[in-house]
Parts: structure tokens; C-alpha cells; sequence
């Protein structure tokens, strides 16, 4: 099982079963043993700072915005997990692999990522309500607990990839912008969770792609679909046009930028360096799950439209002959 | 030889399982297109649709994506689609 010190998500999980004999209560073993290794306090973190004397505007626009979009994680946490372990028994007879891999991921979801998720939820929504702002009302955390509708699962994790992407880079930049030490801690402490969950989703994603439950060009849709230069959801709220969402709510399309209390700045958010930043991790959650290199959007577009131009008949793929329902869909989640 | 807004259409329309007839020409939203193809889920496959007969007709380079919500209609899409055609 190597060092403690050296832990790091497992990669490569199809060759790892198929040549190595990896079993799946490995793979759980070595997942409990990460998130063991990887735990904080919340309270610990509030504690050691104690109640800070003020709070500055600008971090207090932010956390009006990740309090609420935390909230986000459970109910779609709570769909995928056990979405994988619904896929995950329609294909265990033709895919053992594949069945497998979705069972570590419903796993690591329903145990580790929800529970590690709860700590960024409280943290944020304690430094809101008890220093600098009036608490989310009840009927806003109730809206932003909305079930959010299944989709094909490699779609599932490239998607989650990219928020944790989305939202490791935000709250770097904001541990790095703030004054307050409490501040800083609690991002830079919530951004190295994230940064380890969008490993686990490329990881798995990866999985889906080397075990063929789907084709790798899912995980170009996902990645073309958050970064395209109209319209992608990498410019959120910012977008000319958006789509209504139906019991749920997806968090990045609802950031404030003007004429709010809690409004944050284009320097807070929208930026060419903080999309520079997101652009190329995203393009290199593509290679590690797909194992194909694209520097730039308009070289992942090519790839992307180019692997659709031999599928003339297309068939329902898991996970795409139930759920008829909006878009984006499957959008979901903070993390 | 230069592509035609039909044969557009006519490959959008089989990549969705779906006649013509029914498609085009009715302001269907795009909601409803998904909700009545047997192969769309969700916004990501009619994307797909689209762009996968713009790389079958070897067009993508000269004509861009559209950027549509669910609320827009097909005809929108094809509407953006034929007015680039005519340009480039």
C-alpha cells in the first residue's frame, strides 16, 4: 500500500484490476486510508484564529457565494453515488471492470467526497453567519438542495472535474487576495480538498475510458461544454444567455458580478489569468482521462467534432435512454 | 461540392432519429427536440447533433457553433446555421 507519505489518488485503476489483481475492497481500503490521512477541523481552524475584528467587503462577497454554492454538493453527491451503483449492476455481467470502477466511485462519492464536502458547507456557512453576514434563509438551502438529473457517467465526471476546477482556482485566489489569516486558512485548507477531488473524478473518468463502458469522446463533450468560447459554463453567470434550471440550482450561473450588495469583482472572478488558469487544467483532466493532448479549446473542438463525424448512428450509451431532461444537465455541484 | 442548409437539416435530423417533417418548420423549442428524440438526453447530445453534421459535411471550419439555450427552437439553429453558410 506504499508510505502514508506518499499518498496520492490512484490513477490507471483498469490496468491496476486487469494486470495487477487489484480488487475493489483494496481500492476502498486505500480510499479510507487517504481521507484518514487527509482529515481537518473545521472547528479547529475557527478556533485557532477565534472571532476575527472585521471582515473586508470583498471577502464577504465571496462567501455569500461559496456558502451557498457548497450546498449544492450533497443532493448531487447524494444522485451519483447512487446512480454508480445502479450502473454499475446493469453492466456487471458484460463489463466486470466497468462495474467495478463504478463501485469504487459510488464508494468514494457517497463516503469521502460528501463527508469532506459537509467540512466546506459548515466552514463557509459558519464564517458567513457567525462574523460578517446574515445567515442563507432556510427556503434558500432548501432550493439549493435540489436533486440534479442523471446523465451518462463519464459526462458525470468530467463535469464534476471541471467544478472542482472552477472552484480550486477561486478559492486559491482568494486565500491569496485576503488580509484575514482566517480567511486564507480556510480557503487555501477547503482549495487542497478540492484539488484532490478533481484527481479522484479524472481518475475515474479515466476508468470509464480504459474499461469501454464509455468513449472517450464523453469526455471531450464535458470539457468542450465548460470551456467553449460562447456560451461555455466556465463563464457562468456571464454568459449571454442562460438556461432555466428546474429544481436545482447550478451555483457558477448564479454569481453575482454587478448592482448587489454581494456583488464580487471581475478581479475576484472573471479574469483572463484565472480563466488561463482553469483552461489548462481542464485541458489536462482531458489527457489524464483520455490520453489525448490538447493545448488549446479550438484543438479540443477539432478533436471533439472531429470524433463525432464517424458517428452517424448513435445509440444510448448508459445512462442516456432515461433521464430526458435539461442540459447541461448533470450540471451539478460544487465541490 | 458546396453543402446545402437541407443537407444539413437532413443528417441533424437522422443523427436525432427523427423525420424532417416533424423537426423543422413547427418552432419546436429545443427542450421539446430532446424530449422527443430517442437518442437526446439533455442539451450536451443535441450539441453533438449538431456539430457531429457539421464534421460529416466537413464544414466545421467555416461555420460556428451555435449558442442556443433549450428555450430557443431547432428552426433558430438552423436559421444561424444557413445565415453562415450564405456568408462564408
Amino acid at each position: 500500500m506504499g508510505s502514508v507519505i506518499a499518498m496520492r489518488v490512484m490513477m490507471d485503476l483498469v490496468k491496476a484490476i486487469e494486470n495487477d489483481g487489484l480488487t475493489l475492497p483494496q481500492m476502498l481500503r486505500y480510499q479510507q486510508r487517504y481521507h484518514e490521512y487527509r482529515r481537518w477541523s473545521v472547528f479547529e481552524i475557527l478556533k485557532r484564529h477565534g472571532k476575527p475584528k472585521n471582515i473586508a467587503p470583498e471577502d464577504k462577497a465571496v462567501l455569500w457565494h461559496v456558502a451557498r454554492g457548497e450546498l449544492t454538493t450533497m443532493p448531487g453527491g447524494i444522485g451519483l453515488a447512487q446512480t454508480a451503483l445502479r450502473y454499475a449492476k446493469e453492466i456487471e455481467k458484460e463489463n466486470h471492470t466497468g462495474s467495478i470502477v463504478l463501485h469504487a466511485a459510488g464508494a468514494w462519492i457517497s463516503r469521502y467526497w460528501l463527508e469532506e464536502e459537509a467540512h466546506h458547507e459548515v466552514a463557509y456557512g459558519t464564517l458567513l453567519e457567525e462574523f460578517c453576514c446574515d445567515p442563507i434563509p432556510e427556503e434558500e438551502v432548501v432550493q439549493h438542495r435540489g436533486l440534479f438529473p442523471t446523465d451518462n457517467f463519464l459526462r458525470n465526471m468530467m463535469l464534476q472535474a471541471c467544478v472542482e476546477v472552477e472552484v480550486a482556482v477561486t478559492y486559491a485566489n482568494q486565500a491569496k487576495a485576503t488580509k484575514s489569516p482566517l480567511i486564507h486558512d480556510v480557503f487555501n485548507q477547503v482549495m487542497k480538498d478540492e484539488v484532490q477531488h478533481r484527481q479522484y473524478f479524472v481518475s475515474f473518468a479515466q476508468a470509464l475510458v480504459d474499461s469501454k463502458v464509455y468513449p472517450a469522446k464523453d469526455a471531450l463533450a464535458m470539457a468542450f461544454t465548460w470551456l467553449r468560447p460562447k456560451g461555455g459554463e466556465l463563464y457562468g453567470s456571464k454568459r449571454d444567455a442562460q438556461t432555466p434550471r428546474e429544481g436545482y440550482v447550478n451555483w457558477w450561473e448564479t454569481v453575482r458580478t454587478h448592482n448587489h450588495a454581494d456583488a464580487v469583482t471581475d478581479q475576484q472572478h472573471y479574469t483572463d489569468g484565472l480563466f488561463a488558469k482553469k483552461r489548462k487544467s481542464i485541458l489536462k483532466a482531458v489527457e489524464e482521462s483520455t490520453g489525448q493532448r490538447y493545448e488549446t479549446v479550438e484543438e479540443l473542438q477539432r478533436g471533439y467534432f472531429k470524433s463525432l463525424a464517424a458517428v452517424k448512428q448513435p445509440r444510448p450509451s448508459l445512462g442516456q435512454e432515461r433521464s430526458k431532461v435539461d442540459a447541461t444537465a448533470s450540471m451539478e455541484a460544487t465541490s | 461540392m458546396s453543402t446545402t442548409i437541407e443537407e444539413f437539416k437532413s443528417v441533424v435530423a437522422r443523427r436525432l432519429q427523427l423525420e424532417p417533417a416533424s423537426l423543422y418548420g413547427k418552432k419546436l423549442k429545443l427542450a421539446e427536440v430532446v424530449a422527443r428524440s430517442p437518442v437526446a438526453s439533455n442539451s450536451i447530445d443535441l450539441v453533438e447533433a449538431v456539430a457531429g453534421a457539421m464534421a460529416e459535411l466537413e464544414i466545421d471550419d467555416r461555420i460556428e457553433l451555435p449558442t442556443m439555450t433549450l428555450n430557443n427552437t431547432i428552426d433558430d439553429v438552423i436559421a444561424e446555421v444557413n445565415n453562415q453558410l450564405n456568408q462564408n
